[in-house]
């Protein structure tokens, strides 16, 4: 097959799912191992990029996602009102940032880090889908652990965890 | 006197609040006078409570962690003893702070790119039932079955809508039957006629209120001594005759 047909494929299969979706996923569909697919995949996002086409191809962890450029919310604006995302609380944002640093992590770890209770701001976070249960801690009480998701990424216009800015907790010097 | 006015700032928790007290005092945070500290930060809660602000409980262990420390801090350190553990009294709440300090700036990284994705608009997915196009013989489909599936579908819908005016008559009939006026018919046809057949009485009644103020009706001339209700036997006939002139007075 050609390179311009694995393209095209892929870029009809990213448009029909909407969502995001696996590097595995993708090489199954087109019967290419999946480097090549990554490097073709990046070599389609350069070239978006260097058109400045409408849309785009983001990359979320190991999966890409097909979507439009943020260079264009205006001229969309006119077609859709857009829903007013509410930010996210101070509260809301501290537990996220603990959560996205020591994942997976119970709910006492956090409230331990922040000195108080983040029921609320928790639930806020599951609520929109920034974090979600990532199993129970083997301990007595079987408290939940939680992670973030593929929407926190997304939201943050993070590729992968590893755009977070780099935490060195072994600063504190000892004396 | 002038009124000072405050403007209170509202922290996420003890920790927060120790931060902005810290960096208020310009102190190092690896040597904090704990002694200042407890105080600001004493005066503080008393300040929210003063404001009637909720004084959450954690507020109020930080409170006791600190007095804590500080009664530490004046005890005389045996530095000879064999207990060797000498550790500053403050190194874990120093530990704490510095932590939570990060994640704080962590947040503020967070805060700045929060948002980012509402400029972008992304694709629902498209519904593929592909499993279905294959399985399925499109091509058969006769007209006989495309009218059965419109009457079906006209079936479901007049089962859906809402049922007709007419059938709400005999449960919520605006008519208003008295009993006193079906005393006076039934009068009227035992004048007409000496016997009658109970069930004759309710003939030709359209409503249910109609006929329930008959059956009334009935009880209440027989009640009233106006007329005799007969039964030759169990489960026969019931006949219906006036007693006397069967007048039925004013009332």
């Amino acid at each position: 097959m050609e390179i311009r047909e694995i393209e095209a494929i892929i870029e009809a299969v990213l448009f029909a799912s909407g969502n995001a979706l696996s590097v595995d996923r993708i090489s199954e569909i087109v019967e290419v191992d999946k480097n090549t697919v990554r490097s073709i995949i990046h070599r389609m996002m350069d070239y978006y990029n260097y058109e400045r086409r409408g849309l785009q191809i983001i990359q979320l962890d190991d999966c890409y996602q097909l979507c439009t450029r943020p260079e264009y919310f205006e001229y969309i604006k006119k077609l859709v009102q857009p829903k007013q995302q509410q930010g996210l609380s101070k509260a809301a944002m501290e537990v996220l940032s603990i959560i996205a640093y020591n994942q997976p992590i119970t709910k006492s770890s956090i409230d331990y880090i922040r000195g108080v209770n983040s029921d609320a701001a928790l639930a806020r976070l599951l609520e929109r889908g920034l974090v979600e249960e990532k199993g129970r801690l083997d301990a007595p009480g079987k408290p939940f652990l939680y992670g973030t998701t593929q929407e926190f990424l997304r939201c943050f216009g993070l590729r992968s965890l590893e755009d977070l800015p780099i935490l060195n907790m072994n600063e504190i010097p000892q004396e | 006197m002038e009124k000072l006015l405050f403007k209170l700032e509202v922290f996420e928790g003890p920790l927060d609040l120790l931060m902005h007290l810290i960096q208020k005092n310009k102190v190092n945070i690896y040597d904090i006078p704990i002694s200042e500290i407890t105080e600001q930060y004493m005066e503080y809660l008393a300040l929210m409570e003063e404001m009637d602000l909720d004084v959450s409980s954690e507020f109020l262990v930080m409170a006791a962690n600190l007095l804590y420390i500080k009664s530490r801090m004046l005890l005389p350190k045996h530095s000879d003893s064999e207990d060797t553990d000498d550790e500053d009294p403050r190194q874990e709440l120093v530990d704490r702070l510095l932590e939570y300090q990060k994640y704080k700036e962590i947040s503020q990284f967070l805060s700045e790119r929060e948002g980012r994705s509402q400029y972008i608009f992304f694709k629902e997915p498209e519904l593929l039932d592909i499993e279905g196009w294959e399985q399925e013989n499109l091509v058969n489909l006769s007209i006989d079955e495309l009218i059965k599936a419109f009457y079906r579908i006209v079936m479901k819908n007049r089962r859906k809508a809402p049922p007709s005016k007419k059938s709400f008559k005999d449960i919520v009939g605006v008519e208003k039957v008295s009993v006193q006026s079906k005393a006076k018919e039934i009068i009227a046809i035992l004048k007409n006629r000496s016997k009658v057949l109970f069930l004759e009485l309710f003939k030709n009644m359209h409503s249910r209120a109609e006929v329930v103020a008959a059956f009334l009706a009935v009880l209440e001339l027989i009640k009233l001594n106006r007329i005799i209700v007969e039964q030759r036997q169990y489960s026969k006939e019931i006949y219906v005759s006036l007693k006397g002139n069967g007048e039925v007075d004013g009332d």
